[in-house]
């Protein structure tokens, strides 16, 4: 028991220099932006195991969102953010696996515990963040498959585009007095089609994270528009307009020759034969159409249906009936 | 009979609508005269002729001849007419046929067979709905791989030459890839097979209406409807692939449930007992419902599609099945569409059209006084659609007859889609910034690097692809006069492109319309109210679409359930709905959906769902059909034969004439009888007996033929002249009582039009005859019969007019 907690509190110290170190090389590496990194708190050295865990989450994961969000623009969360967000995952892994001294699983110390999920919120709000800008297509994936360093693709193009910019700042100054296209889009212009044709070349088979899809879009932008380099690209395309001006009569020609050369065809009308009798109105109709049937048995035969002899007898009158109608 | 003839000239020309038998006073709905004059405008008089028929000889042959083929026409017409109806097409017989074989039969087979027929058509069904399925996976899968060959080539020029100079050799790759993929399926859909012409959906709902549609469930049909749809689609037409999928439903289950194609002439000798037009129509009913679920992930959309056009014949069981093979086809799809595109094992790919996922589709209840606006101009913007569409139908009919023409204009009108698809991504030169790359191929064109041609993103991608960014692009993707001048274009490119001799479907084309102008719609109220939380173009574009698309077909239930169901929103539905009543109401204040439209002009003899109001007065007499053509129970085969090749009907009452009772008074027309009712006996059946003359024996000829010889010609038998007699058996009298229905559905005849009409619609029937109180036969009703009278309601009027039948035209 006692060995476990030592061994926990060991790792977790282990975790945290190693933590400090990371950082500080960054710091150093920067040298000029000491305030990428800020510490927020001390880690309270008293808490137990899987407090103690809880509180080196709280800061990697703050550590995480300081690195992104100042990265923010121009984007550069993928390269920048790497450790702080390994470290949180490794942090996280950690509550998920290990147990305190009480050998009780720190998972169910610290998550699934209330309705806010603070811990587990802030976890998959770094996970969303680092999937959304898609950082792991820029890294060749460690044993673990977690990301290790850039590839291959995407140190090429930082290299097309650390040289292009050189070149672009290299000649800046020269731009003011002119309005387009300025001497620095000739200088550079065979490293900027270097760059984007590399960039397209590439795309198609794997595409790349945020940073470098931002990289693009503000290169290019900043090449059109800020350096104004290709300016005036609309050009008089004369075969095209005529090409697209035939086509667009030829519906008006197509319809105006069918229209004069064939001619209109008919169809003849079947009138359907009607049993129709001429009454003058609609009431009279109908007891003339009642009469008008039995009328038409003078004499019935014999074998005819018993309906027929039925209605023979009454027949008479309306006989009469029909005869005044009809006048 | 001179007065006859005045009297039949003035019930056209004043258009009044129903038989003389009604009084003047009952019409008080006849301020239709203009609306009837303006519809008579086109026609000319040319013949007319005196009936020279007395209607007391009708023994003799030479004169049914006489009065068959020439007494009977007195004028014609241009063609390109609505109130007109074909005598070419004929109803399917629902009714089943019961005569002493069946009877037979039945009692022999007895419950086994009946457990059968139920488990195979479970079955069935389960079959239509996978097979459905697979025809919409095929159809997707080729549109979406040719069409992303078809534009990263397009992008791929476009983004070289609009550097170089050199714009019209893209111009030339697009118009040629449209050209010749739609040459394809036009020359198919002109020379191949006609029927597959359109969306299909108007010819399924005739025929789940009960007319027969010559061809329409062949084999033949759905791979030129296939390969049709595929190729206008890719060509960049603007149509759409549902309607065509619904068709296919259709056909794929006729196919199935018959177990035999005379496409492939293969008869594979299973479900004979399914071979008969009633059995025939639930399946396909089920069919279409499986189509429109692959279409739209919408299974219970596509049930009641189903109910809405053949509402008519409906059963609990029935229902059952055909939700059965809507889920089927449905979830059939979505299997396979989820693993193709890399999801094996989700279901994420719910039907052909999908809307996407809407992040959120909240709205206040005051908008739906913004939904009842865009449903008021969706019915506006539908009625013009079909008002120029008709006109334009109306003028395809008269003048684009030839078919190589026809081929010619769907050729032109592709080339045509091409360049004015350049010409504005030329001249709009409006760009954004390309972002986290929202579409598939976005054009460089003139913008800056870095950005994209906004234009270009409609255009480069299907139309179904494009009402998805309408719905889903982020605010400010397209500003306000691009998306109205692609409004205005698309609008007047689907108005054009609708009734080509192509196949391609309506609903894609309305609905991307539809979403262009809702969400330009919303972009003008999110400059209006700025602040305000409920304005998402999205959304307006979302009803746009569904006001637009409602305004042009004016489908009710089944287009609203569609529409909630490809949202996949039920709390979305009271807008839907709200925008869809309006559209429309709006809509049909003007003029009738464009499918009704589409069915009026080909002058099919469609049934509404209700008689005429205010026709209780019109008895049987007025608009049977007269004189009858009759057969005795004992006739000679020459009888028989002169009889089918000088008729077209397909009903003969079968009559005993020595107990008729001769008309001494009264004369000509007064409910004269044909003889006394024994049964009634179709033409299909007279010709199977003619074609098995051989088999029978004596000088009275009577023998047992068993039921499957009838069915084993079904559908299609041949014609009179096909089948040959051989002279020395037309002397031999046939006894046609066994073969006969021996009691067929008789109508008194002072029977009112609306009880007529019900008993028609409900039963399906075909033949109805007329008799008077001896059971004598004195008229038949048919399906042309009824359909004469038209209900229109129009700009606040409404009246019954009467449609005039067209003479068949032979070959």
């Amino acid at each position: 028991m006692v060995s476990s907690q030592v061994l926990i509190s060991l790792y977790y110290l282990f975790e945290v220099l190693c933590f400090v170190l990371v950082n500080c090389t960054h710091l150093d590496k920067k040298g000029n932006n000491d305030s990428d990194f800020v510490v927020v708190g001390n880690i309270d050295d008293d808490k137990d195991g899987c407090q103690y865990l809880l509180e080196s989450f709280a800061h990697t994961s703050a550590n995480f969102t300081f690195c992104a969000i100042s990265h923010a623009r121009p984007i550069t969360l993928c390269q920048q953010c790497k450790d702080p967000y390994l470290l949180t995952v490794g942090v996280h892994d950690d509550i998920l696996k290990l147990e305190d001294e009480a050998g009780e699983l720190c998972k169910e110390k610290l998550l699934n515990l209330d309705r806010l999920q603070v811990v587990e919120g802030g976890f998959s709000y770094i996970k969303n963040l680092w999937g959304r800008a898609e950082c792991d297509l820029c890294y060749d994936k460690g044993t673990d498959n977690k990301p290790l360093e850039l590839n291959q693709q995407t140190k090429e193009i930082l290299h097309l585009y650390n040289l292009t910019q050189e070149c672009i700042d290299k000649h800046q100054n020269e731009t003011s007095m002119y309005h387009n296209d300025p001497p620095v889009c000739s200088e550079c212009k065979q490293l900027y089609l270097d760059l984007n044709s590399k960039y397209n070349e590439l795309k198609d088979n794997s595409p790349f994270c945020m940073d470098i899809t931002d990289l693009m879009n503000s290169t290019r932008y900043e090449w059109s528009v800020t350096i104004k380099c290709c300016l005036e690209r609309q050009k008089p395309e004369l075969m095209f307009l005529l090409a697209t001006s035939i086509i667009s009569v030829l519906p008006v020609a197509l319809y105006i020759m069918a229209c004069s050369f064939s001619g209109k065809k008919k169809q003849n009308i079947v009138l359907r034969k009607r049993v129709s009798i001429p009454y003058p109105n609609e009431d009279e109709a109908i007891h003339k159409i009642d009469d008008a049937r039995t009328p038409l048995v003078d004499d019935p035969k014999p074998e005819s249906s018993v309906n027929g002899n039925i209605n023979a007898g009454a027949s008479q009158s309306n006989v009469s009936r029909i005869a005044e109608g009809d006048q | 009979m001179y007065v006859f003839q005045a009297k039949e000239k003035s019930t056209i020309y004043d258009g009044v609508v129903l038989p003389q038998l009604v009084p003047k006073k009952t019409m008080a709905i006849k301020e239709r005269m203009n609306h009837a004059n303006s519809n008579y405008s086109d026609t000319e008089p040319l013949v007319r002729e005196e009936d020279p028929e007395d209607f007391d000889d009708t023994n003799s042959l030479e004169n049914h001849r006489h009065s068959v083929s020439k007494s009977q026409i007195t004028e014609s017409i241009v063609i390109g007419s609505l109130n007109i109806i074909d005598s070419k097409f004929e109803s399917l017989d629902y009714e089943t046929c019961e005569n002493s074989l069946e009877i037979n039969e039945q009692t022999s087979k007895g419950y086994k067979l009946v457990v059968k027929k139920s488990l195979a058509r479970w079955f069935i069904f389960l079959a239509i709905g996978v097979l459905t399925a697979f025809v919409g996976i095929f159809i997707d899968i080729s549109i979406e791989e040719l069409s992303n060959l078809k534009y990263s080539v397009i992008k791929r020029y476009m983004d070289d030459c609009s550097a170089n100079n050199c714009l019209y050799i893209p111009f030339y790759i697009w118009t040629g890839i449209n050209v010749v993929t739609v040459i394809i399926g036009s020359l198919l859909v002109t020379y191949v097979e006609p029927i597959a012409l359109g969306s299909g959906i108007p010819q399924v709902k005739c025929y789940l209406n009960g007319v027969k549609m010559p061809r329409i469930v062949r084999i033949k049909t759905l791979i030129v409807k296939t390969i049709g749809v595929i190729s206008s689609v890719v060509g960049g037409l603007a149509g759409g692939k549902e309607g065509p999928m619904i068709h296919a439903g259709a056909v794929v289950a006729a196919g199935i449930s018959q177990g035999k194609s005379t496409t492939l002439k293969r008869d594979f000798g299973v479900f004979a007992y399914f071979r008969e037009d009633h059995e025939k129509r639930d399946f396909v009913s089920g069919g279409a419902a499986a189509g429109v679920a692959a279409a739209f992930g919408a299974p219970v959309g596509g049930v009641l599609f189903s109910l809405e056009e053949g509402a008519s014949f409906w059963n609990q069981s029935l229902t059952w099945r055909i939700f059965f093979a809507s889920i089927v086809s449905t979830f059939t799809l979505n299997i396979v569409l989820s693993a193709y595109h890399g999801h094996p094992g989700e279901l994420t790919y719910s039907g052909l059209l999908n809307f996407g996922k809407f992040e959120s589709l909240n709205y206040e209840l005051f908008e739906l006084v913004l939904f009842v606006l865009m449903g008021a101009i969706g019915g506006l913007l539908g009625s013009l659609f079909n008002y120029c569409n008709y006109k334009l139908t109306v003028f395809r009919m008269r003048y684009i007859r030839a078919k190589w023409l026809k081929v010619v204009e769907a050729v032109t009108v592709a080339a045509f889609s091409a360049s004015i698809a350049m010409l504005m991504i030329y001249f709009l030169d409006e760009c954004n910034p390309l972002g986290q790359d929202p579409t598939k191929y976005p054009l460089q064109m003139y913008c800056g690097d870095g950005e994209y041609n906004t234009i270009g993103a409609l255009w480069m991608q299907v139309p179904e692809a494009s009402v998805r960014s309408l719905f889903h692009d982020p605010e400010g993707s397209q500003n306000m006069q691009t998306l109205f001048l692609f409004v205005v274009v698309y609008y007047l490119l689907s108005i054009w492109t609708y009734g080509l001799s192509v196949s391609a479907g309506l609903f894609i084309p309305c609905l991307l319309t539809g979403a262009a102008w809702g969400r330009l719609f919303g972009i003008g109220l999110e400059s209006l109210f700025p602040d305000a939380e409920w304005v998402m173009p999205g959304k307006y574009a979302l009803v746009g679409a569904a006001a637009h698309l409602g305004g042009v077909v004016r489908m009710t239930i089944s287009l609203t359930v569609i529409m909630i169901e490809a949202t996949g929103n039920i709390s979305f539905g009271l807008p839907l709905m709200v925008t869809l009543i309006t559209a429309k109401w709006v809509g049909d204040f003007f003029n009738e959906g464009i499918y009704d439209i589409h069915i009026q002009l080909s002058g099919v003899p469609l049934l509404a769902w209700e008689p005429p109001p205010l026709s209780s007065n019109v008895r049987a007499h007025a608009f049977m059909s007269y004189p009858v053509y009759t057969l005795q129970p004992i006739e000679t085969v020459g009888h028989i034969v002169d009889l089918l090749k000088n008729t077209t009907f397909n009903g003969f009452p079968v009559t005993d004439t020595e107990h008729k009772i001769e008309p001494k008074t009264g004369g000509a027309g007064r409910g004269q009888s044909f003889g006394r009712l024994r049964g009634l006996i179709l033409r299909s059946q007279l010709i199977v007996l003619l074609q098995n003359l051989s088999v029978f024996e004596g000088d009275v000829l009577s023998c047992d033929l068993t039921p499957h010889l009838f069915r084993n010609e079904y559908p299609r038998y041949p014609t009179i002249e096909e089948v040959h007699v051989p002279s020395e058996k037309s002397g031999c009298r046939i006894d046609l009582r066994p073969f006969m229905s021996q009691s067929p559905y008789t109508v008194s005849l002072v029977a009112s039009l609306p009880r007529i009409f019900r008993l028609f619609r409900a039963l399906g029937l075909r033949h109805l005859i007329v008799v008077n109180d001896y059971n004598e036969v004195v008229g038949m009703v048919t399906r042309k019969d009824l359909a004469r009278y038209r209900v229109w309601k129009h700009r606040g009027h409404m009246g019954v007019e009467e449609l005039r039948v067209l003479e068949k035209i032979q070959g």
